[in-house]
C-alpha cells in the first residue's frame, strides 16, 4: 500500500541547539501557528506560548507580521518530537515561514532581535526591519492585552 | 443508569479502540463511536499532550469556511484533538489557516445544540424545550406533507447560508417539488461568478490562476492571504511564487489588507474605480502594441479594432482623475504586465466586485489577460474547474461524481399558462412574459429566479439572497413553511432587521424550522431547532478548481459520532422525505450514509477503503490543465456535429436545441471555451438584452456589451463630509459564525471604525474616539431623497495606509447570540444548553468565567452589529449585492 505522510512512522526528532528560523518574508500573519500551538497544548484563554503580531509599517501604514515565542512556556514542541513530529506552530504555517532547525546551520543573515523579553531568544528572523522592535512592548509581547501595537483592534 | 456511567462506558471502549489501533499500523479510518452517546468532557487542558502512537488520523474535509480544504484529525479518546493540513491536498499542498482548528470550539462547544428544541413561548422569546427527534420530525413533516397534497409545493421555502452537501438538499427540494432552494450567492460572489461566466463559459465560473509559474500578479481587491474563497489554496503559492521566484505583486486596495501589505507595490484606490484602472491599462497595452494579437484574432468573438476603438479614450490621465493611482503607474505597471506575459495574471475579488459598476470592473480586469494572451497558458490566467460534477465533465475523462439513482424529476418552470404563473403579480407575469423562451424556462418565481436581475438564474441559480424577505413582505411569493439551514440572515444580511421581522411576523412565515449546529440570531426565531451533525462528525463529497490544474477530489467524512442527539443533515433530510411520503422517500433509500458516499463515488477509480485512508483522489499522471481550449475533440464526440463556415463554430443538435461544442481551426475541431460562440466573449449582448426587457437604461454601465467603466452613481462628487463605508473579512474569522470559536475570537473580537489618520484629523477625531457612522441609502433604491438606513457607533482606530475617503468596519461582530464566546458574556446561558449544557460532563473551563475581553472584565466587548445599518443594495441585473457603495457621514460623539 502507497505511503501515507501521517502515517508514517518517524524517530525522535533530536536538535541538539534548537533555533526557531521565521521568514518574515513569506509570513502573511494569518494566525495558524499560534492556533495550532493553543490547541495542541490545551493553552487557556489569555495566555500564548507563541503568537504573531500585527504593527502598521512606519512607512506606508502597511501592516507587517512578528511570529513571537516566550521563553518560559514554549518548548518548540518537546511533546511532538518524541514521535518525530516538528512544532505544532511550523507544521501549521501554509507559507513555510516557520523552521526549527540546529542554531549551526542558520543562515548567516538571520538575527534574533536585540531587545531581551520580546521573544525568545533563539528566535532568529529574516528580512527583520528594526522598527519592528521598537514597537514591541518588552517583556508583554505575548500577553494578550498588550495593546501597544495593532492586534486586538479594540481600544488602546 | 446515571449519564456519568454511559461515559466511563464510553471511554473504555474508546480506550479499547485506540489499543487495537496502537497494536497495529495506524489506518485512516477507524470505529467510530456509536450516535446517541452523551458528550464528553471538553476540559482541553486536563487531557494532556496528544498520544501520536495511538491517536487515530482521519483524512477528511475542513468546513471551518467555504474553501474546503484537505485537512487530517488526530482523534483520540473519542475525542478530535488537532487538525492539521492534508499534504495530499493538491489545491493546499498540505496547509492549514487559523480558522480550521475551530471546528473543534464548534465541535466540542458546551454551548452547543445536541437535542431537538421546540419553542415554548411566542416565537423569539428564547424559551425553548425538548423535543425527541419522533415527535419533531412527525409534527414537522405533517406541515409540509399538507403543503404538497394541497398542490402548493412551492409554498417550501428551503434558504441555506452554507450547504455544501454537493446537491444533497438539492435532492430534497426537488424531490418535494419545490424551486425554493434559496442559498447567499449574491451576498457573496455572484458579481465576480457573472463576469467570468459570460467571458469563458459556464463550467469556468471560477478561475485557477497558476500562481506557481507566474512572474506578475495585478490585483484588484481580492484579499487571498486573509479571507476564505480559495485564499488557502493560493498563499503558498503565491509567497513562494513572489519570494522565490521573484514575481512582482501588485495590489489596488481601500486599505492595507493582508494582501495588500505582503505586496510589492500597494495603492490605496478610490472605492468602485478598479474597473477604470483596468481599462485604461488596457488602453496603455493596446497602443504600446503589447497585445497579443493572433490569440485575440483565434480565440475572442469581438474584431480586434472594435476594442482598439473602445479602449481609446480610456487613457491612463483619465483613470487616474478617478481613482487617484497616478496615471505614470498605470502606464508603467500596464507594460511590466505585458512584457511578463504569459506568465502573468490578474486576480480580482469583491473590493472590485461589489459596487454598483463590480460587474463590468470585473469585465474590464478580466479583459487584460484576454489582451496579453496569458489565458490558460503557463504563469497565466488559466481555467481548471473541472468539478467533476457534471454529465458533461466525463468528456474530459474523468470520473463523474453523480449522486445514486433515482434522481428526483423537480418542479417545472413557471412559464406563462402555468398555475404557478397566474398567482404571480401582474408587473411580474408582464415582465416574463416578454422574455424569451430560453427564459422562460429557467424562471420558478420571484425567490428562485426574481425577473429584475435575471442575470442572477441565466447562467445557474446563484438567486439574490437579500431580496427574499423584503419579496416575502411585498407578497410576491406566498410562504407555507420555512428552512433555516446553517443560515445566519438575521445577523449577516444587510438590514438583517428586515429578515427578523419577515421571521418574526407568523402571517408571512406561518412555521419555521433551523438546522443548524450553534444557536445563532437565525434559530433564535424558529419553531424548532434540529441539531445537525459539524462537518467533523459528517459526510460530504467536494470537488473544486485546483489551482494545481488537475482535477481532484477529496472526502468529508466523520472523525467522532455527533455530539449528544445531533444528526447529520442528510440523515434529518432522509427521515423527513420518508415521513412526508407521497413518492419522496424512493429518493432517499438508504440506511446507511457511507453506504450513500460509496456509490456517489462509484466511477472514481480507487477502492473507497484507500480513498477513506487518503482523503484526496486525483490523477498525477494528468497533464496540467493549461490551455484546455486548444484540445481536440475526440471523433466520436463530433458525429452529427456540423461547423459554421463564417466562424468555424462547431455545433451539435440535442433535445432540439443547438448547442456549440467547440470551435475549428486550422482544420482541426478544438474544444474552444464553452460560451455560446465557443470563444471567449469579450462582448456579450446579455447584459443589453437583460437591461432592455427589465427597464434598465441602456445607458446604464450595466448595461454595456463590452467592457465599461461608469461612477457608482452616489460616489460622483462626493463631498467633503461623506465617506464611503466598506466591510472586510478578518483571517480567523468566516462571517459571523466563528465568533463562537474561542481561539479565534480571542485572537479578533471587537471592530472599531478604521479611519485614515489624515482625515480623522481634518475631522478633529483622535484615535480611540468614539463616533457615529450615519448609512444612507444609495438614491437609485431610496423612496425619497436623504433617507438614511441606519447608524453605526463604535470606537475610532486610525490607520495611515487606509483610503482618505473610506472609513472601514468589519461585521462579523456584534452578536447576541450565537452563545457566550461571541457575546463575550458568560451571565446569560445560551437557551440551547437546555437539558445539555447543565450537563457537568459538558465542560470547558474557558467557559466558566467571562472571556477576558468581555466589558464585565475590563475588556473591549465583542463588538458591535453592524449589518442593521447597511442597506440591502443588489447590483443591477446580477443581483449582488453591492456591500462597499455605502455613503456615509461622521459624527463624533462625547
Amino acid at each position: 500500500m502507497e505511503d501515507v505522510p501521517w502515517e508514517r512512522r518517524r524517530a525522535p526528532r533530536q536538535i541538539q541547539d534548537p533555533a526557531m528560523l521565521v521568514d518574515l518574508r513569506r509570513c502573511i500573519g494569518c494566525h495558524a501557528c499560534s492556533v495550532a500551538c493553543k490547541v495542541e497544548h490545551g493553552v487557556p484563554l489569555g495566555e500564548f506560548r507563541m503568537r504573531v503580531r500585527w504593527m502598521e509599517r512606519p512607512d506606508d501604514g502597511r501592516m507587517a507580521f512578528l511570529p513571537v515565542f516566550d521563553g518560559e512556556s514554549c518548548d518548540y514542541g518537546r511533546d511532538r518530537a518524541r514521535f518525530g513530529l516538528e512544532p505544532a506552530c511550523v507544521n501549521a504555517c501554509p507559507t513555510r515561514a516557520l523552521d526549527l532547525i540546529e542554531a549551526k546551520g542558520a543562515p548567516a543573515e538571520a538575527k534574533p532581535l536585540e531587545r531581551p523579553g520580546s521573544t525568545r531568544a533563539d528566535v532568529l528572523y529574516l528580512a527583520h526591519e528594526p522598527w519592528q522592535e521598537t514597537k514591541l512592548n518588552a517583556g508583554a509581547a505575548l500577553h494578550p492585552e498588550d495593546e501597544d501595537i495593532l492586534y486586538e483592534q479594540g481600544p488602546r | 443508569m446515571s449519564g456519568e456511567w454511559t461515559r466511563r462506558e464510553l471511554l473504555k471502549t474508546a480506550a479499547k479502540t485506540a489499543a487495537v489501533a496502537s497494536s497495529g499500523p495506524l489506518l485512516g479510518c477507524g470505529t467510530v463511536p456509536p450516535a446517541g452517546v452523551e458528550p464528553l468532557a471538553t476540559d482541553a487542558a486536563a487531557l494532556g499532550p496528544i498520544d501520536y502512537a495511538r491517536a487515530r488520523a482521519v483524512p477528511t474535509v475542513c468546513f471551518g469556511c467555504t474553501t474546503h480544504c484537505g485537512v487530517v484529525g488526530w482523534v483520540q479518546d473519542g475525542r478530535v484533538r488537532k487538525l492539521e493540513g492534508n499534504p495530499l491536498d493538491p489545491n493546499t499542498q498540505g496547509g492549514i489557516c487559523g480558522k480550521a482548528n475551530g471546528l473543534i470550539s464548534a465541535t466540542d462547544s458546551p454551548e452547543r445544540i445536541v437535542y431537538p428544541l421546540r419553542r415554548s413561548g411566542p416565537r423569539g422569546s428564547g424559551q425553548w424545550e425538548r423535543a425527541s427527534w419522533d415527535e419533531a420530525l412527525d409534527d414537522i413533516a405533517a406541515r409540509l406533507r399538507a403543503l404538497r397534497e394541497a398542490g402548493t409545493p412551492e409554498q417550501f421555502v428551503f434558504h441555506y447560508g452554507r450547504d455544501k452537501t454537493k446537491g444533497f438538499t438539492k435532492r430534497f427540494t426537488d424531490a418535494f417539488g419545490t424551486p425554493h432552494r434559496l442559498n447567499r450567492r449574491s451576498i457573496c460572489s455572484s458579481n465576480r461568478r457573472v463576469p467570468l461566466m459570460s467571458f469563458y463559459g459556464r463550467e469556468f465560473e471560477w478561475e485557477s490562476q497558476d500562481f506557481e509559474r507566474t512572474r506578475m500578479i495585478l490585483n484588484f481587491g481580492a484579499n487571498p492571504m486573509e479571507a476564505h474563497q480559495g485564499g488557502l489554496f493560493t498563499v503558498k503559492r503565491i509567497m513562494d511564487a513572489r519570494v522565490d521566484g521573484g514575481a512582482h505583486m501588485v495590489s489596488f486596495e481601500v486599505r492595507p489588507s493582508a494582501t495588500a501589505s505582503v505586496s510589492d507595490e500597494y495603492f490605496a484606490i478610490r472605492p468602485g474605480t478598479d474597473g477604470a484602472v483596468a481599462l485604461a491599462m488596457g488602453h496603455v497595452i493596446v497602443r504600446d502594441g503589447l497585445h497579443d494579437r493572433a490569440f485575440w484574432e483565434r480565440w475572442v468573438n469581438v474584431p480586434f479594432d472594435e476594442i482598439e476603438a473602445h479602449l481609446a479614450s480610456h487613457t491612463p490621465e483619465w483613470a487616474a482623475g478617478l481613482s487617484g493611482v497616478p496615471a505614470a503607474d498605470i502606464e508603467r505597471l500596464a507594460r511590466r504586465f505585458a512584457e511578463a506575459a504569459p506568465a502573468c495574471t490578474t486576480l480580482s475579488n469583491r473590493g472590485s466586485a461589489k459596487h454598483y459598476n463590480g460587474v463590468q470592473a470585473d469585465r474590464a480586469i478580466r479583459l487584460l489577460d484576454v489582451l496579453v494572451g496569458n489565458v490558460g497558458r503557463p504563469g497565466g490566467f488559466c481555467l481548471s474547474s473541472l468539478r467533476m460534477w457534471k454529465e458533461r465533465y466525463g468528456q474530459w475523462g474523468l470520473p463523474r461524481i453523480v449522486q445514486p439513482d433515482p434522481a428526483p424529476a423537480g418542479p417545472r418552470p413557471w412559464k406563462p399558462g402555468t398555475r404557478e404563473f397566474a398567482l404571480l403579480p401582474e408587473d411580474v407575469q408582464q415582465r416574463v412574459a416578454a422574455f424569451p423562451e430560453a427564459w422562460q424556462d429557467q424562471y420558478f418565481g420571484e425567490l428562485a429566479t426574481p425577473s429584475e436581475y435575471p442575470l442572477s438564474w441565466l447562467f445557474y441559480k446563484m438567486r439574490v439572497g437579500q431580496l427574499v424577505y423584503p419579496y416575502i413582505r411585498e407578497g410576491r411569493q406566498k410562504v407555507g413553511a420555512y428552512f433555516s439551514f446553517t443560515l445566519g440572515a438575521s445577523f449577516g444580511y444587510p438590514e438583517a432587521n428586515v429578515a427578523r421581522e419577515v421571521l418574526l411576523d407568523e402571517s408571512l412565515i406561518p412555521f419555521h424550522v433551523a438546522i443548524d449546529i450553534s444557536y445563532g440570531e437565525q434559530a433564535a426565531l424558529a419553531d424548532y431547532i434540529l441539531p445537525d451533525a459539524t462537518a467533523l462528525e459528517r459526510w460530504d463529497a467536494h470537488s473544486t478548481n485546483n489551482y494545481g490544474l488537475r482535477p481532484y477530489t477529496a472526502i468529508r467524512q466523520p472523525l467522532v459520532a455527533p455530539r449528544g442527539e445531533a444528526r447529520p443533515v442528510q440523515i434529518i433530510l432522509r427521515d423527513l422525505a420518508r415521513r412526508i411520503g407521497g413518492g419522496m422517500e424512493r429518493h432517499f433509500d438508504f440506511e446507511d450514509l457511507e453506504d450513500y458516499y460509496r456509490e456517489w463515488y462509484r466511477e472514481v477509480p480507487m477502492e473507497w477503503e484507500e480513498l477513506k485512508r487518503r482523503g484526496i483522489w486525483t490523477d498525477p499522471a494528468r497533464p496540467l490543465d493549461h490551455e484546455l481550449y486548444e484540445r481536440e475533440i475526440p471523433a466520436e464526440e463530433l458525429a452529427g456535429a456540423e461547423v459554421d463556415p463564417e466562424t468555424g463554430r462547431i455545433e451539435v443538435v440535442s433535445k432540439g436545441r443547438r448547442r456549440t461544442i467547440g470551435v475549428e481551426r486550422d482544420g482541426k475541431a478544438l474544444r474552444g471555451f464553452p460560451t455560446p460562440s465557443g470563444l471567449i466573449q469579450v462582448r456579450d449582448e446579455l447584459f443589453p438584452q437583460a437591461a432592455a426587457l427589465t427597464g434598465l437604461s441602456l445607458d446604464d454601465v450595466n448595461a454595456q456589451p463590452l467592457p465599461s467603466w461608469g461612477p457608482v452613481p452616489d460616489h460622483e462628487g462626493l463631498p467633503d463630509d461623506r465617506f464611503v463605508l466598506t466591510t472586510f473579512k478578518w483571517n480567523v474569522h468566516t462571517q459571523g459564525r466563528s465568533m463562537s470559536w474561542k481561539h479565534q475570537a480571542e485572537i479578533v473580537h471587537t471592530n472599531p471604525v478604521f479611519m485614515n489618520a489624515g482625515t480623522a484629523a481634518r475631522l478633529g477625531i483622535r484615535d480611540g474616539d468614539e463616533v457615529e457612522l450615519t448609512v444612507e441609502r444609495p438614491s437609485h433604491m431610496a423612496e425619497k431623497e436623504g433617507e438614511t438606513v441606519g447608524t453605526f457607533t463604535q470606537r475610532v482606530r486610525l490607520l495611515e495606509g487606509l483610503h482618505e475617503k473610506v472609513v472601514c468596519v468589519s461585521h462579523h461582530m456584534g452578536h447576541w447570540e450565537q452563545g457566550s464566546v461571541a457575546r463575550a458574556d458568560a451571565a446569560r446561558p445560551s437557551p440551547a444548553r437546555v437539558g445539555f449544557g447543565s450537563d457537568p460532563a459538558s465542560k470547558d473551563p474557558d467557559f466558566d468565567e467571562p472571556v477576558w475581553w468581555s466589558e464585565a472584565r475590563g475588556g473591549p466587548g465583542n463588538g458591535r452589529a453592524l449589518n442593521d445599518a447597511l442597506p440591502i443594495n443588489p447590483t443591477p441585473l446580477v443581483g449582488g449585492q453591492s456591500w462597499f457603495d455605502n455613503v456615509v457621514s461622521i459624527r463624533k460623539l462625547g
